[in-house]
């Protein structure tokens, strides 16, 4: 006789961004198998960018993710430049780049260090963390006047300058936030309810992250001391930082990559700031591009983020290929889960930092006698905080 | 890892501007071998796969790292009976990329053990990236 559950978790839960589907098979509280779905949210971007002009694509690569759009506009403003040959971005563009994408990397690791302490049931985490997140929210809003589609790269550099007085301020958030990742390393590192919820669990070997492409903190986690952004694009050439790199590929060593992440970001953007040159933000590019093909990468705050572009003469691109971050990451998923607590599957799933957390409505199905009842999410918190 | 030989693997069709990534160009049928060559040279991971339809062939593109440097390298099939081999053997985060070339561009995967599809669902336009004749998408509608 079977000793084994399935429980279906997803695809469907209103608080969630991206919904997934995992069906994982338990015997008991342990996790013996787990089935991931993907393609719920599918909605055709690729096919999309092959019936828009470059320009067009800029705002269609925007919106591929409410937190990463950033990332999106830059590595897809790069794949075009790269398509195009000779553009030279000028010099304040790459830095005014490099800010939005560290502060873009600030406001997303504070996002999932509060998303953490959610999930393993201490909302003070959440509630703090997310108090933080907000003075990162406010500068780019003072940036772009959005908080989340930017709006600021574009082909040939970026749409909008940053002011001085927006300078002053910028320096003084980083000190504060700094402080506040020191604070949250050391909570994620000390008290003992968030140890015993995070030590140990979820490991991802180092064999395993190489095995399945695992990309930014996950790989790094691992203590694989990769990071795009030694490659120098952008601004980060004329910088001083070096890469966060933990050991035991545990949900703490994944928390204590972005914590750390957090200080670096905030010091490449003091450095940018104060380094900064004078002088014009963008140049203008022919709207068509002759027949070539470029690749282009960066680090995302999940990960590696990788465009690959084929232009055919017209003011459309012939193909546009993306490759997320978590896309990369979510083959770790599997051998992260097995062999894990059931009440611990919300948090190992969050450590990538998928965008997509917990579940509101399960069905329980119990494969020997075939029964099934649906549950809410009361019901999985309850279990999830024992 | 070791400096990578790309003239002993296929053709080098071109390298980027900033020397950041190689473009190669290999035949179909030496695919695995070429791969497994790059793989024992110490590249180890699989970025991602591209197809894409030129509307005379479909050329499969195998992005790796290398290093910080992108090795691309890239084959050419027929648009009929389109079919690539699965390199999951050589690198194993081959398995959601080559599940999705199948279902964007119909390409046949001889190897893959889990053919079904990644991201679209049932009653889903059919390789949807592959060129489709003009009168053929306005009869269902897809333009």
């Amino acid at each position: 006789m079977k000793k084994t559950t399935t429980i279906p978790i997803g695809p469907q839960h209103p608080a969630l961004i991206e919904p997934e589907y995992l069906k994982v098979s338990v015997d008991g509280e342990t996790i013996v198998d787990v089935d991931i779905q993907l393609g719920y949210i599918h909605r055709g971007i690729e096919r999309l960018m092959q019936d828009r002009n470059y320009v067009q694509n800029i705002f269609v690569a925007e919106r591929m993710c409410g937190i990463c759009s950033g990332a999106h506009t830059v590595t897809y403003s790069m794949a075009v430049e790269n398509l195009i040959g000779d553009v030279e971005v000028p010099l304040r563009a790459k830095y005014i780049r490099t800010i939005i994408l560290e502060l873009e990397r600030l406001h997303s690791h504070l996002l999932w260090a509060g998303v953490a302490g959610y999930e393993i049931g201490i909302d003070t985490v959440f509630m703090s963390a997310w108090k933080d997140r907000e003075y990162v929210m406010d500068l780019l809003e003072q940036i772009s006047g959005n908080r989340v589609n930017y709006g600021m790269s574009t082909i040939g550099g970026v749409r909008r300058d940053v002011s001085s007085e927006i300078i002053t301020k910028i320096e003084k958030v980083m000190d504060v936030v700094s402080k506040r990742a020191d604070y949250y390393a050391d909570v994620f590192l000390n008290d003992k309810v968030i140890v015993a919820r995070t030590e140990g669990i979820g490991k991802l070997d180092r064999a395993d992250a190489e095995k399945f492409s695992a990309v930014g903190p996950t790989l790094r986690a691992c203590g694989f001391d990769y990071d795009i952004r030694k490659e120098g694009y952008a601004a980060y050439g004329d910088v001083e930082w070096e890469p966060v790199v933990a050991k035991n590929g545990d949900v703490q060593a994944k928390a204590i990559v972005r914590l750390g992440e957090v200080k670096v970001s905030a010091s490449i953007i003091r450095q940018c700031v104060s380094k900064m040159p004078k002088g014009d933000i963008r140049v203008k590019v022919a709207p068509n591009v002759s027949e070539n093909e470029a690749v282009a990468r960066i680090e995302a705050p999940r990960g590696e983020l990788f465009y690959y572009a084929r232009s055919n003469g017209s003011d459309k691109p012939e193909r546009v290929r993306i490759r997320t971050p978590t896309y990369s990451n979510i083959l770790t998923l599997k051998p992260t889960l097995i062999g894990q607590q059931l009440a611990d599957l919300p948090i190992i799933v969050a450590a990538i930092d998928p965008c997509f957390a917990c579940t509101d409505r399960v069905a329980l199905v119990d494969v020997n006698k075939g029964d099934e009842k649906v549950v809410d999410g009361s019901y999985f918190r309850k279990i999830d905080r024992g | 890892m070791d400096e990578i030989d790309f003239e002993g693997l296929g053709k080098v069709v071109k390298k980027s501007k900033d020397g950041s990534a190689t473009f190669i160009e290999v035949d179909a049928p030496d695919l695995r071998r070429v791969l497994t060559k790059l793989r024992l040279s110490g590249v180890k991971r699989l970025m991602t796969i591209t197809g894409v339809d030129n509307g005379r062939e479909i050329e499969v593109i195998y992005h790796f790292d290398a290093n910080y440097h992108i090795v691309n390298v890239k084959i050419r099939i027929g648009r009929e009976d389109s079919k690539v081999e699965s390199i999951t053997t050589i690198f194993s985060g081959a398995k959601l990329f080559e599940r999705e070339l199948a279902e964007m561009l119909d390409v046949r995967i001889e190897g893959n053990r889990e053919p079904q599809n990644v991201f679209l669902c049932e009653g889903s336009p059919r390789a949807p990236l592959r060129k489709k004749d003009d009168v053929e998408m306005k009869e269902k509608g897809n333009d």
